[in-house]
């Protein structure tokens, strides 16, 4: 089974993925305002899942932040910051099964709102 | 200038013992992927404001495309964005050396998706974008 099918089966059971990983995953009030103010709390709970089941040997911890831009008034992004001690190569991989695994999950008009960053620790 | 010239920069400096420079990479890996993506658009076509908000404006068209690897090119240039502006703005963080070479390997790896598009995908990209009101 892929890191992305699994993610996928998982969601589907419904097992709650911080509880299944035993990681806690600290949402910002400022982004659960945002996201719950405009739409967006399914996807990112779907995308919390997507990430803590993906590959458990890659996250050490995640939270989510609401980020502005400092060039660009009014946008603004929740961002998953996920810390990891593994090597840039693992995390590439992570990435891009993890970018699939959204482009398929989250409607794309609400993919926009979300970013995914590494803090390489 | 060809912006993927940035790239080299970017290469040079990804590894590089001092901060300064390790942050130059993150922005020159941003910027050329960004410039790129621009360019090839508005050389078909598409209109651009010449404003800060062409970064989301662009993002936007990409990912509302309807071809796959537009949007997946499109996801890492918004995953990009605030990874440029911590290296721009943020003295606070650290910018290590994993970060940038990440930063410099994901910025590669979205620009040959975008390349290994199809002419004609890329005309009905073209073509799409257009339509969005």
């Amino acid at each position: 089974m892929t890191n992305e099918t699994l993610a996928l089966h998982s969601i589907e059971s419904e097992v709650p993925a911080d509880a299944a990983l035993g990681l806690a995953v600290e949402v910002s009030s400022d982004a659960e305002h945002f996201a719950k103010s405009r739409g967006l709390w399914e996807s990112l709970s779907v995308i919390r899942s997507l990430i803590l089941l993906g590959d458990p040997r890659i996250v050490a911890a995640v939270d989510v932040t609401l980020i502005s831009d400092a060039e660009v008034s009014d946008r603004f992004l929740i961002q998953f910051n996920i810390r990891t001690r593994r090597a840039v190569a693992d995390v590439l991989t992570f990435d891009r099964n993890l970018q699939a695994a959204i482009y398929e999950k989250i409607a794309v008009e609400l993919q926009s709102h979300f970013s995914v960053r590494f803090d390489f620790i | 200038m060809d912006a993927r010239e940035f790239f080299a920069v970017a290469e040079r400096y990804r590894s590089s013992q001092v901060e300064a420079e390790r942050r130059t990479s993150v922005g020159r890996s941003y910027y050329a992927l960004f410039n790129v993506l621009l360019g090839v658009l508005s050389g078909k076509g598409v209109i651009f404001r010449g404003t800060p908000d062409d970064h989301y404006t662009l993002i936007s068209y990409l990912t509302r495309a309807g071809n796959k690897a537009s949007a997946l090119t499109g996801s890492s240039l918004k995953d990009l964005r605030p990874e440029r502006n911590n290296a721009d703005y943020d003295m606070r963080v650290m910018i290590n050396a994993k970060t940038s070479e990440f930063v410099y390997q994901k910025a590669r790896r979205a620009m040959q998706q975008f390349e290994s598009i199809s002419p004609a995908d890329l005309d009905l990209i073209v073509e799409r974008v257009k339509a969005i009101p």
